[in-house]
């Protein structure tokens, strides 16, 4: 084995980004495994993207990410939500292929030069004066490297539970880490905590009596997430998902047994995602509701697994199966695997710094629901941001931290480092105060230039970008030029009732309105770009004022080596809260909870007199 | 927060209330930057010279004016760089009651001389002592506690005698705004869930609803810019009964100046006045002492006092209880048939109890008039002038109740969120489900957040997520 530059520990979609980065980044990559057929595994629902979530995919790709591509090549339905709405808040979701999206992403591993996949159990951290030295494996073989990535997932000291049954394992049917958390402790000098989240059984499809449920279908016109997909020859065969309901009786099984849900009984301590709510909370929190939505989804071409999305829920499999069979086109269904919930250990993230590197351990990055998030797309995400800031800082290269107005990517990791988490972290628009700048449609414009700086972009990239940003400028150079009843084509798009296609059909029959409506056709997702500009133009100022105090705050860079015991005038609370986080800029130092507006003056005075003092030895 | 770049730019001019707002004595308006004599000179007028053209440091007597105002005053003028700041200060100490003190800090604030003169933050003058070597940062070390004390003070002086109130109201808005954010984010962000949205037009309501409410208050609060918003009553004799000495007493300051020789008042001057339990205040209008009746009505000169007896909510005719002159009392009362009146018998000291039962009971039997008797040299009677005075403006104080005095600062705040509340409601109205612009609803209704919060000190997203949970089932 060749020396790795960077340990990557874990293959899920953590790990597969992180290990893809680094070694796209020209670092010797080792992705370390339990089990090397687990790579790319969905734990949970087989979907990728959704609102906000869908925002992050179009981000990854445009950093050169894998996700993207694994999801086109391996979607069985595609659908754009929040269609009706306005651009800004478009989440683009497909349902995966789930055993075809583990095998696309492993292929897509092994194409990788620098990168090695090696299974084992990591059981420790190595760790010297404060720096990362290797991992240690469970046979008790140590890798050497400079750099290593933790993307444990929920397999630190993972517990599964469902009804009074519980048993370790990072997975069903996959054992936790459980030493690791311990090298975490002692090795690292980390905090951990709990947290809990929760999954679904899974029908067998022929079971299932679809005659007695609505019917979804995928968008007839579906938009592939990567640039690098041809959204003409994309998806050409979508399989439906299914609609049905919880009932009355569905509820009166979940009542009668509550008692025998490790929610309820105690046995459950952590804290679970409230917006991912079990099934037994929902009838709890909610009694007066009499029905919540079911969605049946298709786990793949090749199999007949059915995951049913909504009822989430670890009740003891009697209970489950009741429930279940009380349920409107399920009275026959087959359970192919029963739900459960799971326990895990997670690193609180204020112990990162913003290029999630941990503040105790240097060249030690984590990533993935390890740092308190929920989802693939979030933990792919961080994965990305730290196998590339590990990369980089290998090479004394600067860090990539991504601005809250430049990408939700962004928006998470500072909120992550900031704040911290209560339960698990899952991306929503309302987190991002610069929505209507990031869009799906237009990550690549966000991005890309940034993924070139950090050679994160490959060529087929930069010239399909170049080619969208050369279309997307001369769209938006007709679209002012033209004018119709006195308006140009730009001022109409203002209007949310003008559809682009109407735009265009009404444009005339100029030699420039024919030049736009051939662009709509061959680089349509330029046209839409600019369209969607068009129709914020007139909002973006406003958002900007009202975020303008912030981002102001966010351009003061707080020196990382800042003394904070020594600013005597700074409240006791105060000094603590900061030195703990270390935040990056005074923004993001007032959106630390329990800092407050006069601490934040405070360290502006000081900052401001270390700045003096330094200008003041220069002369 | 949301001053902090600002506070870096010492080129401008700050102004604010330096001292703590009830303070006993004076109260001191104080601006720093290289507008600060211009800004002063708009509401100070020295007795002899100009400010510009005293020495590096220096005091001198003058009026300060504002608005409804005007007062004896000092200006104390610091030249840079030898001041705290190492800029050109100017200070004007006025009679230490809070709401004077705001109304000449408005009026400085708003004078077109000195455009671009701004609200200090808290503790921007010790700041700006810091940035400019005036200080060190020990020296500086107890900034903290200056900038509490100090965002206190202005505050405090703010909301005048109504502490609390204006945080109260933007605190009742905000959750109002945050429940329809709240309403507004969930179709967006939870669209794939059956959750109930609120429907367009009753969104709509409830956002020009708050609006309303923004813009009364903003109407109804002390207005210090606009005293004609205050609610007025006129204190109004015959010269020398004592109506300065009365307005003096219950204004608790030092406003008219009071001599015993008849006519000193020369001009219809106002204070003022703090009731008990109620979140507003009264000016007393002092008129200059009547000679006769027909002084009133005839001299172009009292056009002034003849427009505060026709506008007074309340006439508080002051007689010399021992001369009571029952032709003036009614002469007031056919100006003015309206109001409610209460006559201050004054000078009760110059008689003993008995005395003063009875020639308050004679007097109210002859001119049908409610009589109190009062001293302004004892004090007695004050409280029941207050009291009664309070229950007189009822129907007033009702009005503004709740209501309070508001900054500059505060008033374009609370415009601005009326005003973005009022586009998201016309936006709302006809649309077919909120969802449908529910960005840009979202957008407008976070600014109307942030201005309100700005006031408050508050930052609304961490509500929101939680306000959404507990309302909404979501999550599949």
């Amino acid at each position: 084995m060749v020396r790795p530059d960077i340990i990557v520990v874990g293959g899920g979609h953590a790990g597969i980004e992180a290990a893809a980065a680094a070694a796209r980044m020209g670092c010797q990559t080792a992705l370390v495994t339990m089990d090397v057929r687990a790579i790319g595994r969905m734990s949970c629902n087989p979907a990728i993207g959704g609102i906000g979530k869908g925002q992050i995919v179009r981000e990854i790709d445009a950093l050169g990410g894998v996700m993207g591509l694994a999801a086109d090549a391996t979607a069985m339905q595609f659908r754009m939500l929040n269609r009706s709405k306005g651009k800004a808040v478009w989440g683009p979701r497909c349902q995966s292929d789930r055993h075809a999206y583990e095998r696309f992403v492993q292929a897509h591993l092994a194409s990788l030069a620098n990168l090695e996949i090696i299974q084992g159990e990591v059981t420790a951290v190595l760790v010297e004066n404060g720096h990362v030295r290797g991992a240690r494996l469970a046979d008790g073989q140590e890798i050497l490297a400079p750099a290593v990535v933790l993307t444990a997932g929920t397999f630190l000291s993972g517990v599964l539970h469902r009804g009074d049954r519980t048993w370790p394992g990072g997975r069903i049917g996959e054992s936790a880490a459980g030493k690791l958390s311990q090298s975490l402790r002692e090795n690292a000098g980390l905090t951990l905590g709990r947290l809990k989240t929760g999954t679904c059984a899974r029908l067998a499809a022929e079971s299932i009596d679809y005659s007695k449920c609505e019917r979804q279908d995928g968008d007839a016109q579906p938009v592939p997430f990567s640039l690098l997909t041809d959204p003409a020859s994309f998806l050409p065969r979508q399989a439906p998902c299914w609609i049905t309901n919880t009932n009355p009786r569905v509820h009166a099984v979940i009542r009668d047994n509550l008692a025998r849900s490790p929610m309820y009984s105690g046995q459950i301590t952590a804290t679970g995602p409230r917006y991912c709510p079990s099934i037994e909370t929902k009838v709890v929190r909610f009694a007066d509701k009499d029905r919540h939505q079911l969605f049946l989804e298709p786990e793949g071409r090749d199999t007949n697994w059915v995951y049913i999305n909504g009822l989430s829920t670890s009740v003891p499999v009697d209970v489950q199966e009741a429930m279940i069979h009380a349920v409107e086109g399920l009275e026959h269904a087959q359970i192919l695997q029963h739900g459960y919930a799971i326990e895990y250990d997670y690193v609180p993230p204020t112990q990162l710094a913003s290029t999630l590197e941990t503040k105790t351990v240097a060249g030690l990055y984590l990533a993935g629901q390890l740092n308190g998030t929920t989802g693939y797309e979030e933990a792919a995400a961080l994965g990305l941001m730290a196998g590339a800031n590990a990369a980089r800082k290998l090479r004394g290269q600067g860090e990539i931290v991504l601005g809250r107005e430049q990408a939700y990517i962004g928006v998470m990791i500072d909120d992550l480092v900031t704040k911290g988490v209560l339960e698990p972290y899952r991306m929503f628009t309302s987190r991002a105060e610069h929505r209507l700048q990031l869009r799906a449609d237009n990550a690549d414009m966000r991005l890309t230039e940034l993924a070139r700086s950090v050679h994160l972009a490959d060529e087929a990239r930069l010239a399909a970008f170049s080619a969208l940003a050369a279309a997307a400028d001369r769209a938006m150079a007709l679209l002012r030029q033209i004018r119709i009843d006195g308006q140009s084509l730009a001022e109409r798009l203002a209007n949310p009732q003008m559809a682009l296609a109407h735009v265009l059909q009404t444009a005339g029959d100029s030699a420039a309105a024919g030049e736009l409506r051939g662009l709509a056709a061959s680089a349509p997702r330029a046209v839409e770009i600019v369209a969607a500009d068009c129709l914020y133009a007139g909002y973006v100022g406003r958002q900007q004022r009202q975020v303008a105090q912030m981002t102001q705050l966010d351009r003061r860079l707080i020196p990382p080596s800042l003394d904070y015991a020594a600013i005597a005038h700074l409240r006791h609370e105060a000094r603590q809260r900061l030195a703990e986080i270390r935040p990056r800029t005074l923004g993001q130092a007032l959106r630390i909870s329990g800092i407050t507006p006069a601490d934040i003056n405070v360290l502006a005075v000081h900052l401001h007199a270390v700045l003096h003092a330094e200008k003041d030895d220069a002369r | 927060m949301n001053a902090f770049s600002p506070i870096l730019d010492t080129s401008q001019t700050i102004a604010a209330i330096s001292t703590p707002a009830g303070a006993a004595g004076r109260a001191i308006i104080r601006a720093s930057g290289p507008q600060a004599l211009e800004a002063a000179a708009a509401v100070f007028t020295p007795a002899a010279g100009t400010l510009h053209a005293m020495a590096s440091f220096g005091s001198v007597a003058g009026w300060v004016r504002a608005p409804g105002l005007a007062l004896p005053g000092r200006a104390y003028v610091f030249r840079a760089p030898r001041s705290y700041t190492r800029q050109d200060i100017v200070e004007l100490h006025v009679p230490g009651q809070p709401l004077v003190a705001a109304m000449v800090l408005e009026a400085l604030l708003a004078a077109a001389a000195a455009p671009g003169v701004r609200p200090a933050q808290g503790g921007e003058f010790t700041l700006r002592a810091f940035l400019h070597g005036r200080i060190d940062l020990s020296a500086a070390a107890a900034v903290a506690d200056v900038i509490a004390a100090a965002t206190d003070a202005q505050l405090r002086a703010a909301s005048a005698n109504a502490a609390g109130a204006l945080g109260r109201l933007c605190a009742s808005w905000r959750q109002e705004a945050t429940e329809l954010l709240a309403q507004t984010e969930a179709s967006i962000d939870w669209a794939e869930e059956s959750i109930e949205l609120l429907a367009p037009a009753e969104l709509a309501a409830r956002l020009e609803n708050l609006a309303g409410q923004i813009r009364r208050s903003l109407a109804e609060a002390l207005s210090i810019s606009d005293a004609a918003d205050v609610p007025r009553a006129v204190l109004a004799g015959a010269p020398n009964v004592g109506k300065s000495s009365l307005l003096n007493a219950l204004s608790g300051m030092d406003r008219a100046i009071v001599s015993a020789t008849a006519g000193t008042t020369r001009d219809v001057l106002a204070a003022p006045v703090a009731l008990d339990g109620l979140c507003t205040n009264v000016l007393l209008q002092d008129l200059a002492g009547l000679a006769a009746p027909a002084d009133i009505v005839g001299r172009a000169a009292d056009a002034a006092a003849r427009r505060a007896l026709k506008e007074c909510d309340v006439l508080l005719p002051v007689v010399d209880i021992a001369r009571p002159d029952l032709s003036l009392l009614a002469h007031l009362r056919a100006q003015r048939p309206t109001a409610p009146v209460l006559v201050l018998a004054n000078k009760a000291d110059t008689l003993g109890p008995a005395r003063q039962e009875r020639a308050a009971a004679a007097l109210a039997a002859a001119s049908g008039l409610d009589v109190l008797p009062t001293s302004a040299i004892t004090g007695e009677g004050l409280a029941e002038v207050r009291r009664r005075l309070a229950g007189m403006l009822h129907l007033r104080a009702e009005r503004s109740a709740g209501s309070c005095a508001l900054n500059s600062h505060q008033r374009s705040s609370l415009q601005e969120a009326a005003a973005a509340l009022s586009r998201a409601a016309d936006l709302a109205g006809p649309l077919a489900t909120v969802a449908d612009r529910a960005e840009i609803l979202a957008l407008e209704i976070r600014l109307a957040l942030g201005q309100l919060g700005t006031i408050s000190g508050d930052v609304p997203d961490e509500e929101l997520l939680g306000r959404i949970f507990e309302r909404f089932c979501v999550g599949k």
